[in-house]
C-alpha cells in the first residue's frame, strides 16, 4: 500500500507539472509571438519609410495641420501600441541600404550598442535573409526596391524584457508549484490513504489469523481420518475427505507463503536462477510429457542474488499454472542482457482482453480457471518479483498468453 | 520407546496417541509446559514432540532443558521459523498442517539418527 501511495503522489505531481508546463508554456509562446508581431510591425513601418519620414522631423510629433501617420487609425493595441507616434521616440535601430555593387549607405543610425562599421557588417550578414531575430533581442527586416537592399535592425531588448520576466517567473512558478503540490500531496495522501491502508492491514491480519486458525484443525482432521481409515478401511467418503483436506492444506500453505513473501525481506543469497528454473521444470516434465505438451526452453545459466526459496516456490507455481492451462506447448526463456534478467513463459492459452492484469489479483479466478484454484498462486509470484524490485506482466503475444518477469 | 507429546490441543494429542502408540511405543500426553518440565525431571523420554505454543513455559526453555538431557525434540510450529534461534536445540521441526505420514517420517528420521527403532 505504501508503494501505491508513493505512486499516487508521483503521478499526481507529474500531472501538476505537465499541466503547468503546458499552460505556462502556451502563455509564453503566445506572449513571445505577440512580441515578434509587434517587432515586425515596427520593422515594417521603419522599412516602409513611414517611421523614417517621421524621424526626419527630428522625432517631434507632427505640427497641427501636418500629415500624421496615426490620423484616422486606431493605434496598434491602443494609444501605447506600436503605431503610437511615441513609440518611434524610443526606437533604437539602424537602417542600411546596399546598392547593386554592395556599397553600403547608412540611412538611419539610432543605436549605441554597435559602431557604424559594426552595423554595416552586421547588416551585410543579414542581407540574404527576410525577417527574424538576430543576436537574441534584435529584430531585422530585409526589403528590396529598385535593386537596392534595405536592412533594418531594431533593438527590442527593452520591449522583450517583460516577456523574459514572464518566462522566468513561469519557470520558477512551475518548479515551485510542482514542489508545493508534492509537499501538499504527501501530506494529503497520508490522510487519503489511511482508511485504505487500515483496510489492507486488517485484511492481511484477518487472512493471517484465518490461516493460523485453520492449521491445527487440518492437522487434527488429518490424524482423525487416518484413525477412521485404520478402523473401517478406506471408503469413497474418506477418500473425498482426503481430497478436500489436500485442497484446504494447499490453500492454507499458499496464504502462508503470500504473507511471508509480502512482509519479509529474507536474507538474500547468490544462486543460479537458470539451475533453479531447470530443476523446477524437471519436477513437472513427466506431467508435461504425459499431457503431450511440447517443451521448448531457452535458459541461460544466469546468476542472481535474492531469496532462493521464494523463487523456487514462484517457479513451481508458474510451472503448475503452465501445465494446468497449456494447450499444446510450453515455452520457457531466461536471458540476461544489459544488466537485466528477462524471464518469459508461454503455453498457448488465450484469455479475454482486459483480464490479463487480473491474473495477479488475490483470490481472483478467471473464467477458465480449473476447479480448486484459489486465485493465489500468481499473486505470490508477483510478490516474489516485487520483493526483488522486478516487474511482472501478463499480456497477449500473437493472441496467446505470455507471462514476463524482468529483474 | 517412550514419546512425550506436548500440545495444548487435546484433540491433537488424543489422535496422535492412538496413531503413534503401539506395543513398542508408549505415548504420554502433556497439555502444558509445567507438566512437561515435571515429567522431564521425573523421567527420561526417548523422544519429545513439542508444540511451539505450549502454555505456561516458553517452548525455548523446554528445548534448552531437553538439550541438556540429550532428549531429541521434534518441534511443531504454526509458521516458518523467523530465525535459527527459534528452532535452536530442536532435532527437527514440522510446520502445521501436516499429515500423520509426514510426522511419522520425521520421527523415523530422528530415531534413526538417535539409534532407536520405531
Amino acid at each position: 500500500m505504501k508503494k501505491t501511495r508513493r505512486r499516487f503522489v508521483l503521478y499526481a505531481v507529474l500531472a501538476v507539472f505537465a499541466s503547468l508546463v503546458i499552460l505556462l508554456g502556451a502563455i509564453n509562446i503566445v506572449n513571445f509571438t505577440m512580441a515578434a508581431d509587434d517587432a515586425d510591425a515596427l520593422t515594417e513601418a521603419v522599412a516602409s519609410g513611414e517611421a523614417g519620414r517621421f524621424l526626419d522631423s527630428g522625432g517631434q510629433a507632427p505640427a497641427p495641420g501636418q500629415e500624421n501617420p496615426q490620423d484616422g487609425r486606431p493605434g496598434r493595441f491602443g494609444p501605447m501600441g506600436t503605431d503610437s507616434p511615441e513609440v518611434y521616440n524610443s526606437l533604437r535601430f539602424f537602417r542600411i541600404s546596399f546598392d547593386k555593387e554592395d556599397n553600403a549607405t547608412l540611412l538611419n543610425f539610432r543605436i549605441s550598442a554597435v559602431t557604424n562599421d559594426e552595423a554595416v557588417e552586421w547588416a551585410r550578414s543579414l542581407k540574404k535573409e527576410t525577417t527574424g531575430w538576430t543576436r537574441g533581442t534584435y529584430r531585422y527586416r530585409v526589403t528590396k526596391r529598385d535593386g537596392v537592399t534595405y536592412v533594418t535592425v531594431i533593438d527590442q531588448g527593452r520591449e522583450l524584457l517583460p516577456a523574459y520576466r514572464i518566462l522566468i517567473l513561469s519557470v520558477c512558478g512551475t518548479l515551485l508549484g510542482t514542489l508545493l503540490s508534492f509537499i501538499i500531496l504527501r501530506i494529503v495522501s497520508k490522510k487519503l490513504f489511511a482508511p485504505l491502508e487500515d483496510a489492507d492491514r486488517k485484511q492481511k491480519k484477518f487472512i493471517a489469523a484465518a490461516e493460523q486458525e485453520f492449521k491445527l484443525p487440518l492437522t487434527v482432521i488429518s490424524a482423525d481420518l487416518e484413525i477412521i481409515e485404520r478402523g473401517s478401511g478406506s471408503t469413497e467418503q474418506t477418500r473425498s475427505i482426503h481430497r478436500q483436506l489436500d485442497r484446504m492444506t494447499a490453500l492454507v500453505k499458499n496464504v502462508g507463503d503470500l504473507n511471508v513473501f509480502e512482509d519479509s525481506r529474507q536474507a538474500a543469497e547468490e544462486f543460479s536462477l537458470g539451475d533453479l528454473l531447470c530443476s523446477s521444470l524437471e519436477k513437472r516434465r513427466a506431467d508435461f510429457e504425459k499431457a503431450g505438451l511440447a517443451v521448448e526452453t531457452d535458459i541461460d545459466p544466469v546468476h542472481f542474488k535474492g531469496n532462493r526459496e521464494a523463487f523456487e516456490k514462484a517457479f513451481d507455481e508458474i510451472m503448475e499454472n503452465l501445465s494446468k492451462y497449456a494447450v499444446s506447448f510450453i515455452k520457457i526463456s531466461l536471458k540476461a542482457a544489459n544488466g537485466r534478467i528477462k524471464l518469459s513463459f508461454a503455453n498457448g492459452t488465450t484469455l479475454k482482453d482486459g483480464v490479463y492484469d487480473q491474473v495477479f489479483d488475490r483470490f481472483v479466478t478467471l473464467e477458465n480457471a480449473k476447479p480448486g484454484s484459489a486465485g493465489l498462486g500468481l499473486t505470490s509470484v508477483k510478490n516474489v518479483s516485487a520483493m526483488h524490485n522486478g516487474r511482472i506482466s501478463a499480456k497477449a503475444e500473437n493472441g496467446e498468453f505470455m507471462l514476463g518477469m524482468d529483474l | 520407546m517412550k514419546i512425550l507429546f506436548a500440545s495444548p490441543d487435546r484433540d491433537l494429542l488424543s489422535a496422535y496417541a492412538i496413531l503413534l502408540g503401539n506395543s513398542e511405543t508408549e505415548v504420554e500426553k502433556a497439555f502444558d509446559g509445567t507438566f512437561v518440565l515435571t515429567r522431564l525431571e521425573e523421567g527420561h523420554p526417548d523422544l519429545m514432540i513439542l508444540s511451539n505454543d505450549i502454555p505456561r513455559v516458553d517452548s525455548r526453555k523446554i528445548l534448552a532443558f531437553c538439550a541438556g538431557k540429550k532428549i531429541p525434540v521434534i518441534l511443531l510450529l504454526d509458521s516458518k521459523p523467523k530465525s535459527a534461534e527459534a528452532v535452536e536445540n530442536a532435532s527437527e521441526y514440522l510446520i502445521m498442517p501436516f499429515s500423520p505420514r509426514e510426522l511419522k517420517a520425521v520421527i523415523k528420521k530422528v530415531t534413526d539418527k538417535e539409534g532407536y527403532g520405531t
